[in-house]
């Protein structure tokens, strides 16, 4: 296995732990093989050979008594998480709120201009044009704007299930 | 040797490595592995936690056109030697203690 290959390995094995960490773990792996490499002249399989199995490094990273460090580093970090994931939620709510609120209402000045152009249609042609072209604009416009406020929904229930999952653990 | 009694002092083994001068992973495991045999992988989280809790710190410096992060020690980790080094005549007691029940 060559250094590239045992990194790669390494990365996969460490899924559990957050990117910081690993990358961390990693660029810890590549520079003591850079230097077994050097001191002792010998080629990066070889040093490689010398640390031994990578499924009991992986495993050694991955026990409960590793975890305590992280956990310690993260606890203060968390607690601010915790609080600025609230306000996300908070905010994008009051912004969705607007955003169905302002959409009701354009829905309504769509219908009401579809039933006057109807009505004044018969009275003067121009008006009744225009007052159709009004309405087929804003028929876009709601339609155009589902998949942003789609998205936006989609954000919203992740980061409340997210908070919920945090509270329960 | 017993594992916590190992962990406790690799820590304070880990410091003593960098008083006379900062010094990187590969360095610190062949320095103190005259006395104690130490895996990469149990340095690593040895290096972690005393970083976090302010024993040493660390830095990046070129080193044939790499990187190569380095752990310099702190106050904080002067402290623990001392501490360690002051607590030493209570563990020497208690040594002592144990060999006079051992007849």
């Amino acid at each position: 296995m060559n250094k590239s290959e045992f990194l790669g390995k390494l990365n996969l094995g460490l899924n559990n732990l957050t990117d910081s960490e690993k990358k961390d773990i990693i660029s810890y792996y590549d520079e003591l093989i850079e230097d077994m490499m050097e001191s002792k002249n010998i080629t990066d399989e070889e040093a490689i050979e010398e640390l031994g199995s990578i499924e009991n490094i992986i495993s050694k990273f991955s026990k409960q008594d590793e975890k305590i460090v992280y956990e310690e580093e993260y606890a203060g970090s968390n607690k601010k998480e915790f609080a600025k994931n609230i306000i996300f939620i908070l905010v994008l709510w009051a912004i969705l709120s607007a955003i169905i609120e302002c959409y009701g209402f354009t829905i309504k000045l769509a219908i009401r201009l579809y039933t006057n152009c109807f009505n004044q249609i018969s009275d003067s042609l121009g008006n009744g044009v225009a007052l159709f072209g009004g309405a087929t604009i804003l028929t876009g416009v709601l339609i155009a704007v589902i998949p942003p406020i789609y998205r936006l929904v989609c954000i919203e229930i992740k980061s409340i299930r997210k908070l919920i999952i945090s509270i329960r653990s | 040797m017993n594992i916590q009694m190992k962990k406790g002092i690799v820590e304070i083994c880990v410091l003593s490595t960098l008083r006379k001068e900062p010094s990187y992973g590969y360095k610190i495991i062949n320095d103190i592995s005259e006395i104690v045999s130490i895996s990469e992988s149990t340095l690593y989280p040895i290096l972690r936690r005393l970083e976090i809790n302010g024993c040493l710190e660390t830095y990046t410096q070129e080193f044939n056109g790499r990187i190569r992060k380095y752990y310099k020690i702190t106050d904080e980790g002067l402290n623990k030697i001392n501490d360690f080094i002051s607590e030493w005549s209570k563990v020497e007691k208690a040594f002592r203690f144990i060999k006079s029940w051992e007849e």
